[in-house]
């Protein structure tokens, strides 16, 4: 028997013609648009079955389907290609301009984009990444967070563990109060100079 | 026990609350149609009764004999029918539910209508392997709404999901509903009626095994789900219970714990109803002043009828002992613990179910086997399971070993007429799997050999209105056929025991004093029409010592069993109206070379108990048995050879207890 395949399944997005592919989590080991993409991808691109750009996410590959084409009847051909290419990490080259910490980076993000900065901003708090290095990240909290008692469980417990979801070599979170928040929020909007 | 394992069963059809006589009238063609798909247990049943409201209607799917039900889904002013499909774990179809849900779902099915839209119920302690057939029903195309159930249990083991995050990934509206939160409803009744705007995965998940196992793997991990563990109480409570040693041994005490409540608890009652029939008889007799009219309602209705329903305690009892094991969760684990022995019979741990069932009625048991995947071993379990005691067997033992042994008498501690009971149960025991033995070697070579899976559901508390519905349920299929069967037999009963009418001249010149009112029937018995039939049959039963009086009574019993208790009631009050008991006791024999003999001697008690403990006589089981094997085959196979094992088995008793006595 060969090997089991690589888990993936399909989310639709807001653009019906690009699906999400959910894949596990570092198994490209780099974001953004990829270089080069494994033949089997590769041969779909060139039949005009798949359309640039193609965009890789900590746990996720988009892929936007090709004009006059439909989800329905090219999904499974591209489900196989997606995951005969995903066996061979190998061949995928990641952006030329890729940096080490691009997937943190991107990582962050994304928590940020999803359920963690939605409850962050029901509750009247900013989150904004200052730093990623050494699989370290550096953010600040604002609006209500700045002084909140409760702002370091928000970090805890929900950025950092779904951080460590989608990147799970994270060394740890390092929380700065933004220093001006306290300021009326008026003065902010003019120009500081230190 | 790791990973609880696939395909369950359903052991009796309760939990629904239909009628079944109420047929599929009156559903609105018109009104969009949505069928529930879930593997059993998952609550789906539960889910349906709830938003129904418990007015479901049933009948047959077309072909088979798989229950339909549905019901009517009222939202404000919109309504939708909804369809409760059997259990099933698979779209792949390998019992005869799961292949009824599979046509439902096929669209190009030619006599089943595709419902239009579908809800899934998934446990969710059980996500992984539900998924495969969420994925199954999502490449129909058809629209999809996932309820998830038992998101308290999961919590409560320490598992969990998101539940967002899992409706992403399937693409289709996904509900959480805990039993016993009705306020949850609310919302799913108005997701139902707006099942036109579900949306609709991008991409259907795949349908190729490998495929689907990466699809799976690869939206439980999306979804966070964390595997509960297996309930600290589950465990603790499996480690006695599935102990090979002490199991078997609660298990058996289990049983013996079953059958002295049904006995003892249920006996008062039955007394109190008896007291209640014949203060009924007495009134008759006493207040109309038709002679025969009298006699019919007194002795026909009352006393045929009234000595059947006395029984219904019992029935009511072995069915709250049942659901109750069933809800439990026990009954799954007394079906794996008996793994091992119906193995010996040929048979798997599920086919135990069947026969548990049938000591309440072969019917259900019947109905059980549908959960056996191989066709041979369905077969040969409903070989067996009539030779289970049923319920109905129980009056005519009661009679039997009434007249057999007296009350006081003891063996050791325990009462004689309990030992002979128990004795039969077991003789019926293990004559059911000895007959199912037989018809699984001689099927051998038919079909796979499929392997044994059943699910070990972690211990629920049994709600009160489940085991109230299951119980409802079989007291009134059991009132039914007392009104119709039943009832039919006893008048056709009595008025062949009373016609032809004779005149006073004619009984005068007989010299019966036609003033004695017992004479009289005694005279009208004698000369009646069934005695006509009973004296017929009587060189096949002749070897057994049996009369015209008991064939008469063993003709009419095959209808239902019941109905010899009724018959030989009608018999014996023609001798002894105020005490038909006493008044078989003292029957003789009318002619031949035992004439002026007791009738009942021990050896023909005996011969008459083992002879219904083998005799197929009962009409719904060869009715039930045409349905479930598909053609009057196997019914024709099982009345001829429990008839012959009954006259031989029941010559051989009375030749051993004659020689004994």
């Amino acid at each position: 028997m060969s090997a089991p395949l690589v888990p993936v399944h399909p989310e639709a997005t807001d653009a019906p013609e690009v699906l999400r592919w959910v894949v596990p989590v570092g198994a490209l080991g780099f974001v953004g648009e990829p270089s080069r993409v494994p033949a089997p991808l590769q041969d779909l691109y060139a039949a005009g079955v798949l359309a640039a750009p193609t965009v890789v996410e900590p746990a996720a590959v988009l892929l936007r389907i090709g004009a006059g084409r439909s989800w329905r009847d090219e999904g499974p051909s591209v489900r196989r290609a997606l995951q005969a290419a995903l066996a061979r990490p190998q061949d995928w080259r990641p952006p030329a301009d890729a940096s080490g910490d691009d997937v943190l980076r991107a990582a962050a993000e994304e928590v940020l984009a999803g359920e963690v900065g939605d409850f962050v901003d029901g509750h009247g708090g900013v989150i904004e990444v200052l730093d990623v290095a050494d699989d370290q990240v550096t953010i600040q909290l604002g609006g209500a967070c700045s002084g909140c008692p409760a702002s370091g469980v928000t970090v805890q417990s929900r950025f950092e563990a779904a951080l460590r979801r989608l990147y799970p070599q994270l060394r740890g979170v390092v929380a700065h109060e933004a220093p001006s928040s306290r300021r009326p929020r008026l003065i902010q909007l003019l120009p500081t100079r230190h | 026990m790791g990973e609880r394992r696939g395909a369950g069963f359903v052991t009796l059809d309760s939990g629904h609350c239909a009628v079944p006589g109420q047929e599929l009238r009156g559903l609105d063609e018109q009104l969009p149609t949505l069928a529930l798909v879930g593997s059993p247990n998952s609550g789906k049943t539960t889910l349906f009764n709830a938003l129904t409201g418990l007015r479901a209607k049933t009948g047959n799917y077309p072909g088979v004999t798989v229950t339909r039900y549905v019901g009517r889904v009222a939202v404000h002013d919109r309504e939708l029918t909804l369809e409760d499909l059997p259990g099933t774990y698979s779209l792949a179809a390998i019992s005869p539910d799961e292949q009824v849900v599979a046509d439902v779902l096929d669209l190009d099915h030619p006599t089943l209508a595709t419902p239009d839209a579908l809800v899934v119920t998934l446990d969710a302690t059980t996500l992984r392997r539900s998924l495969n057939m969420l994925a199954q029903v999502l490449a129909t195309g058809l629209p999809v709404c996932v309820v998830l159930t038992f998101t308290d249990e999961l919590t409560r083991r320490q598992g969990s999901i998101d539940v967002a995050a899992f409706q992403r990934a399937v693409g289709v509206p996904v509900l959480t509903v805990t039993s016993g939160r009705r306020q949850e409803l609310g919302p799913l009744r108005d997701r139902l009626v707006d099942w036109s705007t579900w949306a609709t995965p991008a991409l259907p998940p795949p349908t190729e095994p490998a495929e689907v196992v990466s699809w799976i793997e690869s939206v439980l991990s999306s979804s966070g789900y964390v595997l509960p563990q297996i309930d600290r109480r589950t465990r603790r409570v499996d480690a006695v219970l599935l102990h090979p040693v002490w199991g078997t041994l609660v298990f058996f005490a289990a049983m013996f714990v079953f059958f002295q409540i049904i006995f003892t608890l249920a006996s008062p009652v039955q007394g109190w109803l008896e007291n209640l029939f014949g203060f009924l008889s007495t009134q008759v007799q006493d207040h109309v002043g038709n002679r025969f009219l009298a006699s019919f309602l007194a002795d026909g209705i009352i006393g045929g009828v009234g000595g059947v329903v006395a029984f219904l305690p019992q029935i009511a009892l072995l069915f709250v002992l049942i659901s109750i094991m069933e809800a439990s969760g026990y009954m799954s684990r007394a079906a794996f613990l008996m793994d091992r022995v119906m193995a010996k019979a040929g048979l798997e741990g599920r086919a135990f179910v069947a026969l548990l069932s049938s000591l309440a009625c072969a019917i259900p048991g019947i109905m059980a086997t549908r959960t056996l995947p191989s066709m041979r071993d369905r077969i040969s379990t409903m070989m067996g399971a009539p030779l289970m005691t049923c319920s109905a067997r129980l009056p005519v033992y009661v009679l039997l070993v009434g007249l057999l042994v007296s009350p006081s008498d003891r063996v050791g501690p325990i009462g004689a007429q309990g030992v002979i009971m128990f004795a039969l149960y077991v003789v019926g025991a293990l004559s059911a799997m000895a007959s199912a033995w037989v018809f699984s070697r001689i099927g051998r070579r038919s079909g796979p050999l499929l392997p044994f899976y059943m699910e070990m559901p972690p211990y629920r508390m049994p709600s009160a209105r489940s085991v109230g519905l299951a119980v409802w349920d079989a007291c009134r299929g059991f009132m039914r056929k007392v009104g119709k069967i039943i009832l039919a037999t006893t008048v056709v009963l009595w008025v062949l025991l009373n016609v032809p009418v004779h005149s006073n001249a004619t009984m005068a010149a007989a010299g019966v004093d036609v003033h004695d009112q017992a004479a009289v029937s005694a005279y009208t018995i004698d000369h009646s029409a069934a005695a006509a039939v009973g004296r017929f049959v009587e060189p096949v039963f002749e070897p057994l010592g049996f009369d015209w009086r008991i064939n008469v009574g063993i003709l009419a019993s095959l209808s239902a069993r019941e109905v010899f208790v009724a018959t030989m009631g009608q018999v014996a009050a023609a001798d002894n109206p105020d005490k038909p008991a006493e008044g078989l006791k003292h029957l003789t024999v009318q002619s031949g070379p035992r004439a002026g003999e007791r009738l009942f001697t021990p050896a023909v008690l005996a011969a008459l108990l083992v002879f219904f403990l083998y005799a197929l006589q009962c009409a719904s089981t060869i009715g039930v048995l045409r349905r479930e094997s598909g053609s009057w085959k196997w019914p024709a196979i099982a009345f001829g050879y429990m008839f012959v094992v009954a006259w031989t088995m029941a010559f051989l008793t009375g030749l051993v207890v004659g020689a004994l006595t």
